[in-house]
């Protein structure tokens, strides 16, 4: 054999449209594409000339699945520039509907998106013949994170409920209450998780990663945090742009993210919890190490499993701020307008999402910055494919293929969130 | 008797599923033991709107290359290329239809109304043809659930 060439020309499961090409010669790997095919949205155009009122609502539809982080780095950049503190109680709501974006998220990749792969199913729908309960217990766990998205955003899809300053309902003592029973079944099905997941099949495979993720003193990062790394990174998000570079490349419409100086760094679940451990809840620390997965975890393919112990966390997070809940004396603070730039990162559940934004005196946006996870995921996932598809040289190309797509899956890319995803073309 | 409209109010002819169901509401069908219901389509919202002893209407935007605001009927999921789902991480309406198979969850009967749109950009009226369809659609179904629950 001389060469050939995965080509997957439109890539499933994942959000948004990319493809992947990988070129194999004389028994190596010549080249990895991750081709981003999928229009560029222009969303920092657009945010330009707008008052600032309306960026938490404009960057919630860059996303259908994580528009609670979009509308989260939003106020937070935003407030910081007009000189918000925010009442605590809104702090903890804040806490609460990031909860419930990454119960929703999670659950749908750990079901939906990804056991698949690992059960050998072309899709939930197939897996669901032979895995009923599995995909039963899929869809109340996703409910759950529903429910809580759409009392405090007023919708489960693009809420719009949360503003600058806070929110603009909040909700009252028994209107959360009513989520205790849920979120106790929601803990036990994500222990039942965690349980499961390890239970899978994983490919031997470990890179040296420069994992990135927000560190808080006492939380497990949701909204808050400097931004720290395994290789000495710990800097304010205000210093973000100082460490990390955006690249166009000629395949792409989303842009590539590198460290200044370095190269692809990885961001999302095995990020926060290999630089989080001690700060994850007691119950979801006993359930990763009943699982066998203790820090550094350096398998892609485990990400599945450190996501269903963020479903715990984030279980035995909602409860805990729902237990401790009193309504703030007035859901949000109002702020004169005021110049300035302002920046915030906070945790969606792929990983850090940026945002900066410079506001004149009439609170109207000048520039606005937007870095979602998917973009700085997209270079560590071609270094991932560069190394795994080397094991796959001599494998069947459907087979190999296959693979391909599930190491992008590790990842929960969204593509829309990026240009902002994939076919697959593997040529030998 | 459940009806479902599918749509974003937002993005032009997708809202025709939406524009039904509002129809219908003025119309006055929740009176007539008709419940009503209007979402976005993604998969596991949709599918706790039905029971499985509802007779279940689906309405949704279709493009199938007949002419703008053709009116098709399906009495079963119509058939979709696989590679319709490559591209969401929220599972759509023909996505809930197989689950909803797969999990015994299917509704007593299924009827999919697909109303043939044209444009989809975000803040663009509904083309006129797509709006008299809509219309014409709600009144049929309207009648429908007179004859079946006569005053």
């Amino acid at each position: 054999m001389t060469g050939r060439t995965i080509r997957v020309s439109t890539l499933a499961r994942v959000e948004g449209e990319g493809s992947l090409y990988i070129k194999m010669a004389r028994e190596r790997i010549a080249d990895v594409k991750l081709k981003i095919y999928e229009p560029p949205r222009f969303f920092e155009a657009l945010l330009r000339g707008r008052h600032y009122s309306e960026a938490p609502d404009i960057t919630s539809r860059i996303c259908g699945i994580c528009p609670i982080a979009y509308q989260m780095s939003a106020v937070h950049a935003i407030e910081q520039i007009l000189g918000i503190r925010i009442d605590p109680a809104v702090r903890q709501l804040r806490r609460l509907f990031y909860c419930g974006e990454w119960i929703e998220s999670h659950t749908l990749h750990v079901y939906m998106l990804h056991a698949p792969d690992f059960l050998g199913y072309q899709d939930v729908i197939t897996m669901a013949g032979d895995h009923r309960s599995l995909v039963e217990k899929a869809l109340r766990l996703k409910k759950i994170g529903n429910r809580i998205v759409s009392l405090l955003g007023g919708r489960e899809i693009h809420p719009v409920s949360a503003t600058v300053g806070g929110f603009y309902k909040t909700p009252t003592k028994y209107q959360l209450r009513e989520l205790v029973e849920d979120l106790e079944w929601a803990l036990e099905a994500s222990l039942e998780t965690v349980q499961w997941t390890a239970g899978l099949e994983f490919p031997d495979f470990e890179q040296d990663y420069e994992f990135v993720a927000l560190r808080h003193p006492d939380e497990y990062p949701f909204n808050e945090g400097r931004l720290v790394s395994n290789r000495g990174l710990d800097i304010d998000a205000a210093a973000y742009e100082d460490h990390f570079v955006e690249l166009h490349v000629k395949h792409s419409h989303a842009l590539h993210s590198m460290r200044k100086g370095g190269g692809s760094y990885l961001v999302g679940p095995l990020a926060r919890f290999n630089l989080n451990f001690d700060n994850l809840p007691p119950v979801a620390q006993e359930a990763a190490l009943k699982a066998n997965l203790k820090p550094p975890v350096k398998n892609p393919f485990r990400s599945i499993v450190v996501r269903a112990v963020e479903l715990v966390c984030a279980c035995v997070e909602a409860l805990g701020v729902i237990r401790q809940y009193d309504p703030p004396a007035t859901p949000r603070v109002e702020a004169a307008n005021r110049a300035g730039v302002g920046q915030a990162i906070t945790e969606a559940p792929r990983g850090i999402l940026y945002h900066r934004y410079a506001l004149d005196d009439r609170g109207l946006i000048v520039t606005a910055k937007i870095v979602p996870p998917t973009s700085q995921n997209q270079k560590r996932i071609q270094d991932d494919l560069r190394e795994y598809a080397a094991r796959l040289i001599a494998w069947p190309l459907e087979e190999a293929t296959w693979k391909c797509e599930q190491a992008i899956r590790n990842y929960d890319p969204c593509i829309s969130c990026a240009t902002h995803f994939l076919k697959l073309e593997l040529e030998r | 008797m459940q009806i479902v409209g599918c749509g974003n109010r937002e993005r032009a002819d997708d809202a025709a599923g939406v524009l039904v169901v509002e129809r219908l509401k003025a119309l006055g069908v929740d009176a007539l033991g008709a419940r009503t219901y209007a979402c976005t389509g993604e998969a596991t919202t949709v599918m706790d709107s039905w029971s499985v002893d509802d007779d279940l209407i689906i309405i949704d935007v279709v493009v199938t290359g007949a002419p703008v605001g053709t009116v098709h009927l399906w009495h079963e999921l119509p058939a979709v290329d696989s590679k319709a789902w490559v591209s969401t991480h929220g599972l759509g309406l023909a996505e809930a239809i197989r689950l909803a198979r797969a999990l015994d969850r299917f509704p007593k009967t299924l009827r999919v109304y697909g109303i043939e749109g044209r444009r989809f950009d975000a803040g663009s009226p509904v083309s006129p043809e797509v709006k008299e369809a809509a219309e014409n659609l709600a009144r049929q179904i309207c009648a429908e659930t007179q004859a079946r629950n006569p005053r």
